[in-house]
């Protein structure tokens, strides 16, 4: 190693840095005494090494990692915490109980449609009432004057099958202030029964639900056309016609002016009831 | 590293990490912060970092964030304060050697103001300081010599003043 004037600076720089090996250190030293006009160069720069400051860093506190802690719960705490959700209760149905529902609700869906349609149709029964009312009318004449031509005294038996009208609360409302004169009757002709095979009552037509007027047959309402009265009259034969009531409500149902039969339904109701009965006893 | 071997970093270098911190940016409340996320960084990488090498890491990254700090809140002007402030003091001829190196040092740029700390207050050699700044240890060298002769000339320069 060879310090010299040319490089001493380079050679002072690591020496004030400690840089320089121990043997490179003694060389500068050796280099100062035998030139001592560098040797305040050297002093000039060691003035520029900072003195280290004593300063404290307050929060170490906050740097320190603490070991973990064991947190462990015991199992009787555990199981005061749990929480169990509420069971929801279920229903099973096998596949015939799942047929006999769906038809249930859909004959009910069905019924509460018809009964909708009904109602809104509540205004047109109004107006086509009188209407109807000649019809019937012209139907008993019809009949009437069908029987007449058979010319049969003993079987001159106008079974006249009344029929309940139900109608809705609504449309009873609806048609009691104004007093209908006729409501729908229908009327079937039975030209083959006998009086012994039906039972006959001699009481007049009556329409119960609305308190409608009762006609005898051969009272009949005015709105019958005169040809057929004419014709009747001629015939000096006395008709009697007999009004076969035969208003049993296990034979058909009217629900707004909609005629089901009751046996059908009564069949379905059967097998319902025979549905839920097994499964009871399945269930048992 | 474990949790004991950590704390004893902090009972070792949390002082000289904060004090190269703060002689740097001159505010105490960054230098914490700085300080802080340092030792949070050396936790998170504790499977990482050798203990022999945790001070040099702490460092290395405290250096780093401080460099991100003085970018983001453009500590760069603070220099001017320094500069003020020191200027005062020269003016106000103090002969104290500490206070008109400090004020010397804070005329130097944020480079060679961390070389000079680094140097002086931990006694890194070059090559670690070039570990920790990311320079080389030739550069380290340069710019440290240069540092050295700016200071040394404002001694000189101070010194013929005041007398």
């Amino acid at each position: 190693m060879n310090i010299n004037e040319t490089n001493y600076e380079n050679y002072f720089f690591l020496y004030i840095d400690k840089e320089l090996s121990p043997a490179e250190n003694a060389a500068v030293e050796n280099f100062i005494a035998l030139h001592p006009t560098y040797a305040d160069e050297l002093d000039q720069l060691k003035k520029t090494i900072q003195a280290p400051e004593n300063i404290l860093f307050e929060h170490k506190a906050l740097l320190y990692r603490l070991p973990a802690m064991e947190a462990s719960i015991s199992s009787d705490f555990k199981n005061t915490l749990y929480k169990k959700e509420a069971s929801l209760f279920k229903v099973e149905f096998n596949n015939r109980t799942k047929v006999a529902l769906l038809s249930v609700a859909a004959l009910f869906v069905l019924l509460i449609g018809y009964q909708f349609i009904g109602t809104s149709s509540v205004s047109s029964i109004n107006t086509a009432t009188s209407n109807s009312a000649q019809a019937n009318g012209q139907n008993l004449s019809r009949t009437k004057a069908a029987l007449e031509k058979k010319n049969d005294p003993g079987i001159n038996v106008l079974a006249i099958t009344t029929k309940r009208i139900k109608f809705s609360r609504k449309i009873k409302e609806d048609l009691a202030p104004a007093r209908i004169s006729m409501a729908a009757i229908t009327m079937k002709e039975t030209a083959d029964l006998n009086t012994s095979s039906i039972p006959i009552s001699n009481e007049t037509v009556s329409l119960t639900p609305l308190d409608l007027p009762a006609y005898q047959i051969n009272q009949l309402p005015n709105e019958i056309p005169a040809s057929n009265n004419n014709k009747a009259s001629d015939n000096v034969v006395p008709t009697t016609y007999q009004v076969l009531d035969t208003e049993e409500e296990d034979k058909s149902i009217y629900i707004a002016n909609l005629e089901i039969d009751a046996a059908a339904l009564r069949g379905i109701t059967r097998r319902f009831n025979a549905l839920f009965k097994k499964n009871k006893s399945e269930n048992k | 590293m474990r949790e004991i071997e950590f704390n004893q970093c902090v009972d070792d270098y949390a002082n000289s990490v904060y004090r190269f911190i703060l002689k740097n940016i001159g505010q105490v409340e960054d230098a914490q912060d700085i300080v802080q996320t340092a030792f949070e960084k050396l936790w998170v990488n504790r499977d990482k970092v050798e203990p022999l090498k945790a001070k040099s890491y702490l460092f290395t990254v405290a250096y780093h964030q401080m460099i991100d700090h003085i970018r983001k809140e453009k500590k760069l002007s603070t220099t001017d304060n320094y500069k003020e402030a020191g200027a005062k003091v020269i003016y106000q001829k103090d002969h104290e050697l500490k206070q008109i190196l400090l004020a010397a040092i804070n005329e130097l740029n944020p480079t060679q103001k961390s070389l000079v700390l680094l140097k002086d207050y931990e006694g890194y050699s070059y090559l670690e300081i070039g570990e920790i700044m990311n320079l080389s240890e030739s550069q380290v060298k340069v710019y440290l010599h240069r540092a050295r002769i700016f200071l040394k000339g404002k001694l000189v320069h101070l010194e013929k003043v005041a007398s």
